[in-house]
């Protein structure tokens, strides 16, 4: 061996052993190897400078000059749980003409034109707990923005025209609210949870819409937008003094005005076990929700719940439902806390129609788990290691910093509650979880919602208890007014009646009927709670009915002969009231062969296709002598699906709707054997009918007075 | 610079200061551009990275070239299905014994080949069906034993990644986490291991998960269902006519062994691209890179998609029937994010369907009240490929479809009669240029646009000199194309209407 070739190989020995070397340091890991981490580059907490205007409006700021932009954003301490029942609505629509209705100086158009030719933003609005108005725009177009921001808090003029644009798109999404199985399941297990007129689960009706005035806005901004009652955050491309030098300006002549909150809502919440139904037709998969009332942040708990609700989804529901059983896209369980009120506590998932009641089952039995038995230890590690190591994205921007800080102020949490948290988390014990657990969960008294198509169901939803079937018809709206007509709506109008004259007969059936006779079973909704009936009535068109009706209290009978009335009860006869003899011969001259038999004296309009009664029908408005209804027809086979008119009730004036269905065939006439009556969207009753005749002979004795 | 009482001299500072930071404010993009750097692996990996050391955090995007537009028939929605499958773990991760588990999963493999093959029988033997199911599930079930379930999903969230997920779309698969900055070595250790290592377990599972995907956001929603119905009917011949998730037929009866196919078709190196924005190091970024995605051995670069959407013949109007209220959507066909025009039809659809003071919203919702929502968008479903410009309108209570399709056709008529104003283009560039900078501030949102430029666009640099060629659109050129391509020939109507129960 020569010489240079042993140093040759002593080189490439140290070659070797140098590249071994480099490689140690540089050594390949495989995932579950032990990383030694460097130390994380700290945070750098920025200068956030608290401010309070002598008019009580409390400011934080911190300056961000990494991007041109100014971002201004406050909350205010209003909330649609200060709304009434009869106006729900009201603080919704309020936030959102706030914004569009414009100000003394500006019209809300103009102010739309303008930010968006910054390519700024400004935006209001009011939610269930708290208002927002937030600003952002490029910092040269600073001034511009925080002019706007102020005229708008401080002058808005709630233009009409705006109020009526934020009725439409709140009425419009009323009437989409039953589109999307995913927004019937949240809405109506909220409702099952607080209760549904309860403020933190109320939602507006086309009636409470209507009820709204812009006096109503007004006197409700009014009440609760002041200075004292804002708190700001402000950051971006600004110098701190600048700012609030700007922002003292802007809102310093406003004045404060002590505001007398009403009492926040209260939730009373009773534990049970329920089943609860709503089918959708036309979905192969079902949406389900359980759970029972959550709690509050602040609760000593707290840490714990945080702990446990990542197991809870993370590690059980995650697992079972999706990794394990394939059954599921996102599965959920999460002890919901909220600041100021309780929150839900809820579990969730969609599955296919026929594995909805084994789903549920393997939910409920995670429950069950999660409150007996104790956490695993690697359970309880992963889920700190995540909370904790994952800490540092609570501080990634500035504006998650101030903003926090605003929230908590708005909430009167300590400007530190983060910090309090993550220290409780880490402290969290296996013995915490299964404690907090037993006595925040109550697995065995848990509400279940499940909306689907029961027709595919593999198991039937009894298996699990008394279902109770909730009703989600949109109630119909009162009376609206009816748009101008059209030779084209009355020609259209004229056409579709003609048609429904064919489907429940034809104008020679019905022009041959003089009197109809009826026996009946009535289904009287009260406040004393539901009233059976049953009764017979003779009508003699166009004007005569006498009626007899089997109640409780005895037979009382009512007859209309043209103009006159009377009524005769077990306590003897009496003239009936002029009102009373109005309502009714109102009822009879909504009966199809009366109307349908003199179609000349009649204006039909047509006014579009409308729901009723679940189902979209064709909504024709017909005027007669005594005032209009509407008469709604089944898209398809044109028969009459019911009609809806103002009536009169013991409180005032009323919208009725009836519902007709079951129709048969009776000499020639289709019959609705089933009328469902319903007074401002409360049900009313319940007809069912038992028989029908036509052309008796009618003893004229009926309808003489004595 | 935090100074509280401000003498003379830090006045003097202050004012300097200030001064230079409008300097640079005034090059907001240039600055931030200058901070990328790039590097590509001998494999064909490419590697960007920006680098920023505003807080301790990382956001690391994969970004993998195919989509659903890559599918032909048969495997539609596939995919999606690897994209499910790429958090199954590994060799070493999410098993308790991969050398068992992987015989069991051949064994599995060929089970079901025997019984798709007799399930398609003309005659089917019922009875060996039977044995070969039963069969297959108990194997199914002894793999399952071996399965460490998401264990995956685990060790990144033991670390303190946030926002891990993916998403695939008719371009793309894309696969994203945020860390603690420290953390990038065990990023790098997974997401390499990940796409050499790749384990395709509990796929069974997992295509019934999926299928309750499709469920939950197309068969249970009348718009997924408009959108599915709208887009076959728009593309006679390109892939974008399938949905991203798939024919349900399809996801029945995709394989293990297809998706094996698939990811080698298109996983190699080359196709995927890393875009990592945040506190990081590029220089040891890439050191790194070298280490763990250098493993992976190189593989041909996929042949680019063949077919071409031919020219539309005329108009198509199709209809939905769901049980929900109306809704309308209007597609013209247009080319890709590619094309010169592309700048232009952003302003277009900008001034026509963005923002309260655009010219559907004030004619449609504030004037006539006849809609409660409108908007127009470019990239329906996606932009790589020609594409729709898109405008939806929802009608308000008690008006219909028609009263918005005829508004809508009046004011786009008028965009191609009349120029724009002046104000209007300025809306559009002010607006983009907010859009721009809001979005150069989140770390996962920049990741994104850097990668889909360099991939799509073919530069990086695309992300930072946009602004350049939205300052350049002019109104006639916004004219130009609104003539072009807003015409009846070239358009499609998708109404959702409803349907009784």
């Amino acid at each position: 061996m020569k010489r240079d070739s042993m140093v040759l190989h002593c080189l490439s020995v140290f070659v070797l052993l140098a590249l071994m070397l480099a490689n140690v340091s540089f050594a390949q890991k495989a995932p579950k190897d032990n990383f030694s981490f460097p130390a994380l580059h700290k945070v750098e907490m920025p200068n956030v400078q608290k401010v309070t205007l002598r008019n009580g409006m409390t400011i934080y700021l911190v300056e961000d000059h990494q991007y041109p932009t100014i971002d201004l954003r406050a909350l205010v301490k209003v909330g649609s749980v200060y709304e009434t029942d009869d106006k729900a609505g009201l603080a919704s629509i309020t936030g959102s003409v706030l914004r569009t209705g414009g100000t003394e100086t500006m019209t809300g158009d103009e102010i739309d034109k303008m930010l968006e030719t910054m390519g700024g933003t400004v935006e209001t609005g009011i939610e269930e707990g708290l208002g927002y108005v937030y600003l952002s725009i490029l910092k040269e177009d600073q001034d511009k923005g925080i002019s706007v921001l102020s005229d708008i808090l401080m002058h808005p003029v709630f233009n009409e025209d705006k109020i009526d644009l934020a009725k439409i798109e709140m009425r419009s999404s009323i009437s989409r609210r039953n589109d999307n199985i995913w927004s019937i399941a949240s809405r109506e297990f909220n409702s099952l949870i607080y209760g549904k007129m309860n403020p933190y689960a109320r939602y507006p009706e086309y009636a409470t819409v209507d009820a709204i005035t812009r006096d109503d806005i007004a006197a409700f901004y009014e009440k609760y937008f002041h200075p004292n009652n804002i708190v700001f955050a402000a950051w971006g491309d600004f110098n701190a003094k600048d700012m609030q030098k700007k922002l003292q300006a802007a809102f310093e002549n406003w004045p404060s005005v002590k505001t007398e909150y009403p009492e926040a809502p209260k939730v009373d919440y009773q534990y049970k076990y329920t089943v609860n139904f709503i089918q959708k037709s036309d979905v192969n998969q079902s949406n389900i929700q359980m759970g029972h009332i959550g709690g509050l942040m602040n609760d000593p708990d707290y840490p714990a719940l945080v702990v446990m609700n990542q197991i809870l989804s993370m590690d059980r529901m995650f697992k079972v439902l999706r990794s394990k059983e394939g059954l599921t896209y996102a599965p959920w369980g999460n002890y919901g806390a909220d600041y100021d009120h309780p929150g839900v506590f809820s579990c969730g998932t969609q599955t296919k129609s026929q594995s909805t009641v084994y789903a549920v089952r393997l939910m409920l039995n995670e429950v069950k788990r999660m409150a007996t038995e104790p956490v695993t230890d690697e359970e309880l590690a992963l889920a700190k290691d995540s909370y904790l190591n994952s800490f540092v994205f609570n501080f990634d921007s500035k504006s998650k910093i101030v903003t926090r800080m605003m929230t908590y102020a708005y909430y009167n949490y300590p400007l530190d509650f983060i910090d309090k948290l993550r220290e409780g988390v880490e402290k969290v014990t296996k013995e915490d979880v299964l404690r907090a657990a037993k006595s925040h969960l109550q697995p065995d008294k848990l509400q279940i919602l499940v909306v689907g198509n029961k027709d595919e169901f593999g198991e039937p939803l009894p298996a699990l208890g008394d279902v109770n079937v909730i009703d989600i018809t949109i109630p119909s709206p009162p009376s609206e007014a009816s748009p101008e007509t059209t030779d084209e709506s009355l020609s259209r109008g004229r056409e579709l009646f003609d048609k429904a004259a064919e489907a429940i007969g034809g104008a020679d059936v019905l022009m041959n009927i003089r009197n109809t006779w009826i026996k009946l079973d009535l289904l009287q909704s009260t406040e004393a709670g539901d009233m059976q009936m049953s009764g017979e009535a003779t009508i003699v068109y166009p004007d005569h009915i006498y009626q007899s009706i089997s109640t409780p209290m005895g037979e009382i009978k009512m007859v209309v002969a043209g103009e006159n009335g009377w009524m005769v009860s077990p306590q003897g006869r009496m003239p009936m009231q002029e009102s009373t003899r109005k309502i009714i011969q109102d009822n009879i001259s909504r009966d199809p062969v009366n109307f349908f038999a003199k179609p000349d004296e009649l204006q039909i309009q047509f006014i579009g296709e409308k729901p009723f009664n679940g189902a979209t029908a064709l909504d024709l408005l017909v005027t007669r002598k005594n005032g209009s209804f509407h008469l709604y027809l089944d898209g398809k086979t044109y028969l009459p699906a019911g009609v809806s008119y103002q009536s009169t009730g013991p409180q005032g004036p009323i919208s009725v709707e009836e519902a007709w269905s079951d129709y048969r065939e009776i000499d020639g006439m289709s019959i609705p054997f089933k009328t469902t009556a319903s007074a401002n969207g409360k049900k009313m009753s319940d007809v069912t009918v038992k028989e029908v005749k036509h052309n008796i002979e009618v003893d004229s004795k009926l309808f003489e007075e004595e | 610079m935090r100074k509280r009482s401000i003498g003379v001299a830090a006045w003097l500072l202050l004012l300097i200061l200030s001064a230079c930071s409008g300097v640079v404010r005034g090059q907001t993009f240039d600055t931030v551009k200058k901070q990328v750097k790039t590097h590509t692996l001998p494999n064909g990996m490419k590697f960007i990275v920006l680098e920023r050391h505003d807080a301790p955090v990382v956001s690391l995007h994969t970004y993998a070239d195919v989509g659903s537009a890559q599918e032909s028939y048969g495997v539609t929605g596939i995919s999606h299905i690897m994209e499910h499958m790429a958090f199954k773990g590994t060799k070493t991760v999410g098993t308790k014994d991969y050398a068992e588990e992987s015989k069991l999963l051949d064994k599995m493999d060929s089970l079901y080949n025997m019984l798709s093959s007799d399930e398609r029988a003309i005659n089917p033997d019922s009875a060996e069906i039977k044995n070969l199911q039963a069969e297959f599930d108990s194997t199914n079930g002894a793999a399952g034993k071996l399965v460490v379930t998401q264990e995956y999903w685990d060790l990144t969230r033991e670390k303190g990644g946030r926002g891990l997920n993916a998403y695939t779309s008719n371009d793309a698969t894309q696969y994203i986490v945020s860390l603690p900055s420290n953390r990038m070595e065990f990023w790098m250790a997974m997401e390499s291991d990940r796409f050499l290592n790749p384990v395709f377990r509990e796929f069974f599972q997992e295509r019934s998960v999926i299928m309750e995907e499709r469920r939950l956001g197309l068969e249970t929603q009348p718009v997924g269902k408009l959108i599915e119905e709208f887009l076959a009917a728009s593309f006679k011949a390109h892939p974008y006519h399938h949905s991203v998730i798939g024919h349900m037929s399809d996801l029945k009866n995709i394989s293990r062994n297809d998706v094996r196919t698939y990811f080698h078709r298109y996983y190699s190196p080359s196709n995927l691209t890393v875009a990592i924005v945040g506190d990081v190091d590029p220089e040891q970024v890439f050191k790194m890179a070298d280490l763990y995605f250098g493993r992976i051995p190189s593989g041909p670069k996929p042949e680019p998609l063949r077919t071409v959407e031919p020219q539309q013949w005329g108009e198509k109007h199709i209809y939905v029937e769901a049980q929900s209220q109306p809704i309308v959507i209007l597609g013209f066909h247009r080319p890709s994010v590619t094309s010169s025009e592309d700048r232009a039809l952003d302003a277009l659809a900008n001034i026509v369907g963005i923002g309260r003071s655009s010219r559907l919203y004030t004619n449609l919702v504030k004037d006539k009240k006849i809609a409660i929502q409108v908007g127009a968008f470019n990239g329906l479903p996606d932009n790589k490929y020609p594409n729709l410009l898109a405008v939806f309108a929802v009608p308000a209570k008690g008006h219909t479809n028609e009263e918005c399709i005829q508004a809508i056709e009046e004011e786009l008529a008028r965009m191609g009669a009349e120029t724009i104003t002046s104000d209007e283009l300025t809306k559009y560039k002010r607006a983009t240029k907010k859009n721009l900078i809001d979005g150069m501030k989140s770390n996962s949102r920049m990741a994104a646009s850097l990668a889909f430029n360099d991939v799509v666009l073919g530069n990086w640099e695309e992300s930072f000199d946009v602004i350049k060629s939205v300052d350049a659109v002019t109104a006639a050129d916004v004219q130009k194309v609104a003539q072009k391509y807003l015409v009846k020939k070239n358009r499609i109507i998708g109404e959702l209407i409803t349907e009784n129960e």
